[in-house]
C-alpha cells in the first residue's frame, strides 16, 4: 500500500488534464461520426462536463442528431432510477462485525507505541548484540539462535498464498528490541514448572511477529528476547490466549509430537494469529505453526520446516 | 464515550497514548467496514482490507498534517487498500467483466423485493471497474460530497463526477433501466443500436 497515505491531488482543480483532453477527443469524434458515445453522454448527463467547455457542444448533438436525442431521452430517467437503486443499497444499515473490531485491537496492541523512543541505529545494534550475547550464555542449552539458517528438508505447508515479509512489530529496523518498558534481562525468561509435562523447559513469548516461510528459521531469535512475562502476555493475541493455558498447551504439544519443545512463540503466520513452535531435532530444530484451535481436536499444522543452524553467534 | 474529537484522538495517540487510536477506530468503524465492504462486495476480503488499512494508519498517524479531516484520511487509506485488492482481483478475475453498459441486463424489471433489488444492484456494482465502483459507493451509495470523495480518492472533483456518471450508465444497462425507455416517435431507439454492438465507448476516466 505504497500510496496510502499519499496526499490527494490538487483538488482545487476541478477537473484534471487528462480528462479534460479524454473529453474533447471524445466530442470531436461524436461529431464526426454517428454512433452516440456512451461515456460522454453519461458525462454530460452526470454533469461532470461542466466547466470543461464541451458540455454545449454535447448539447448541440443531444439537439440535432435524433440518435443523441433518443439517447439521452433514456438515460436521464434510467441515471435517477440507478441513483435511486444505489442509495437504496446504502439504506440498509451496516455494523462493523465484532471479530474484526478485535483483530483490530489485537493488532494495535502488537505495534509499536509511535512514541516509541527513537535510539541511534548503532547504539541500538551495539545493545541489541549485548542483550543477545546475555540471553546467548543464559539459555543456549534451551534454544539454538539461528543468526544465520539455512532451511533444509521437506515443507509442509497447509496454509494459503504467501502474503509478504515479515512485519516486525517494533520500529528498529533491524534490532531485536523487546516491547518498550521491557528491561528485564532475557534470562528471565517464564519456564513452565516442571511437573513431568510437555511444556516443561517451553520458554514462552509473544513477540508480535507476523512470520512468513522465509523468517520462520528466525524464529527462535525473534522471540528469544522477549519471554512471556506479565506485560508480555497481555500481547498474546485473543484468539491464542485459551492456548497460552497450560494444560491446553500441553495436549497440543503432544498433538503435534513435540513434546520436547524449546519454544512456543505467540504470534502470527501470514498475518493471522499462530503459534510457532520450536523443538530440537538432532543438530537441527524443526519449527511449526499451528493455529489457535491446536490442543482440541489435533494439532491444526499449518507449517512446519527443519531448520539447520550453521552456526549461533 | 471519549469526548476528544477526532484531531485530539490522534494527536493523543502520537503522544503515546495506548487506547487513542483504537477510540478513534471504534467511533468511525461502521462507517469505514460499510465503504470497505460495498467496495469489495466481500466480507473477508473488506476484513482484511480494512485491518491492513488501519494498522498502517496506527503505524503512520504522525504523517497525518491536517491537511483534511482525521475521518477523511482514515477513508482514504481504507478506500486505497480496497482499490488495491479490487486491482489484484482484477487482475486474475474469476467472472468475466461486461464490456459495455449494455450487456445482457442482470434483472429485467422493476417488480422485485426491495431486498432483491439491493442484491441485484450489489452484484452490478460488483462488476464495475474499481474505481467507477469506489466513487459510487462514496457519492451515490453512502452520500459523501464530490469534493470529499475526491479527497479520499485522491483525484479532481471532475473525475469523480465522471466516474459516478459512467458507473450509473453501465449499471442502468447492467440493471434493466434503459430497456422500459420508449424512443421518442420520430427517431429510432439507439438502445437497441447500442446492443448490437453500435455503440460506441469512451475510455474510462482516469
Amino acid at each position: 500500500m505504497s500510496d496510502d497515505l499519499r496526499p490527494p491531488s490538487p483538488d482545487a482543480a476541478q477537473h484534471d488534464p487528462d480528462y479534460l483532453a479524454e473529453v474533447r477527443r471524445m466530442v470531436a469524434a461524436a461529431r464526426l461520426g454517428r454512433a452516440v458515445d456512451d461515456d460522454l453522454l453519461a458525462d454530460y448527463v452526470g454533469g461532470a462536463l461542466a466547466g470543461t467547455g464541451v458540455e454545449e457542444q454535447v448539447a448541440e448533438l443531444i439537439a440535432t442528431r435524433p440518435e443523441w436525442r433518443s439517447a439521452h431521452a433514456a438515460a436521464v430517467p434510467a441515471e435517477a432510477a440507478v441513483r435511486a437503486d444505489l442509495a437504496h443499497v446504502g439504506a440498509a444499515p451496516v455494523t462493523a462485525p465484532p471479530e474484526l473490531l478485535s483483530r483490530l485491537a489485537d493488532g494495535f496492541r502488537q505495534q509499536t507505541p509511535p512514541d516509541h523512543p527513537v535510539v541511534p541505529l548503532d547504539r541500538e545494534r551495539r545493545a541489541a548484540r549485548r542483550r543477545r550475547a546475555q540471553w546467548l550464555a543464559g539459555a543456549a542449552a534451551a534454544v539454538v539462535v539461528l543468526a544465520f539458517a539455512g532451511i533444509a528438508g521437506a515443507s509442509l505447508l497447509t496454509g494459503d498464498g504467501e502474503s509478504g515479509s515479515a512485519r516486525r512489530t517494533d520500529s528498529a529496523p533491524n534490532g531485536a528490541a523487546p516491547s518498550p518498558g521491557d528491561t528485564r534481562g532475557p534470562n528471565h525468561a517464564q519456564v513452565a514448572p516442571k511437573d513431568g509435562r510437555p511444556t516443561d523447559g517451553v520458554r514462552l513469548a509473544a513477540s508480535g511477529t507476523d512470520y512468513t516461510t522465509s523468517t520462520l528459521g528466525q524464529a527462535g531469535d525473534q522471540a528469544g528476547q522477549q519471554a512471556l512475562s506479565g506485560t508480555a502476555a497481555a500481547a498474546v493475541p485473543s484468539a491464542l490466549r485459551p492456548l497460552a493455558d497450560p494444560a491446553r498447551l500441553d495436549k497440543c504439544l503432544h498433538q503435534l509430537g513435540a513434546p520436547g519443545a524449546s519454544l512456543v512463540d505467540f504470534a502470527m503466520f501470514r498475518s493471522r494469529p499462530a503459534a510457532v513452535v520450536v523443538a530440537p531435532a538432532g543438530s537441527a530444530e524443526q519449527i511449526s505453526v499451528v493455529g489457535p484451535e491446536c490442543g482440541t481436536d489435533g494439532a491444526h499444522l499449518r507449517y512446519q520446516t527443519t531448520v539447520v543452524s550453521l552456526h549461533a553467534s | 464515550m471519549d469526548p476528544r474529537g477526532d484531531t485530539e484522538l490522534l494527536r493523543a495517540h502520537v503522544a503515546g497514548d495506548p487506547a487513542a487510536f483504537e477510540t478513534l477506530v471504534r467511533r468511525h468503524a461502521d462507517r469505514l467496514w460499510a465503504v470497505a465492504l460495498r467496495t469489495l462486495g466481500d466480507r473477508e476480503e473488506a476484513a482484511d482490507a480494512v485491518q491492513d488499512a488501519l494498522i498502517s494508519a496506527y503505524r503512520k498517524a504522525d504523517r497525518f498534517r491536517g491537511d483534511s479531516a482525521v475521518t477523511t484520511w482514515l477513508h482514504r487509506i481504507v478506500v486505497n487498500a480496497c482499490l488495491d485488492r479490487a486491482r489484484r482481483r482484477q487482475a486474475r478475475p474469476t467472472v468475466p467483466l461486461p464490456e459495455s453498459g449494455t450487456a445482457e441486463p442482470v434483472a429485467t424489471g422493476p417488480q422485485v423485493a426491495d431486498q432483491d433489488t439491493a442484491l441485484t444492484v450489489q452484484a452490478a456494482l460488483a462488476e464495475l471497474p474499481p474505481d467507477q465502483r469506489a466513487a459510487l459507493v462514496l457519492v451515490d451509495v453512502y452520500g459523501y460530497p464530490v469534493a470529499e470523495a475526491a479527497q479520499i480518492l485522491g483525484v479532481a472533483p471532475g473525475t469523480i463526477k465522471s466516474r459516478c456518471a459512467r458507473g450509473r450508465s453501465r449499471l442502468a444497462g447492467r440493471l434493466g433501466h434503459l430497456r422500459n425507455q420508449t424512443a421518442p416517435p420520430d427517431v429510432r431507439s439507439e438502445t437497441a443500436d447500442s446492443e448490437d454492438g453500435g455503440t460506441q465507448r469512451g475510455r474510462g476516466a482516469t
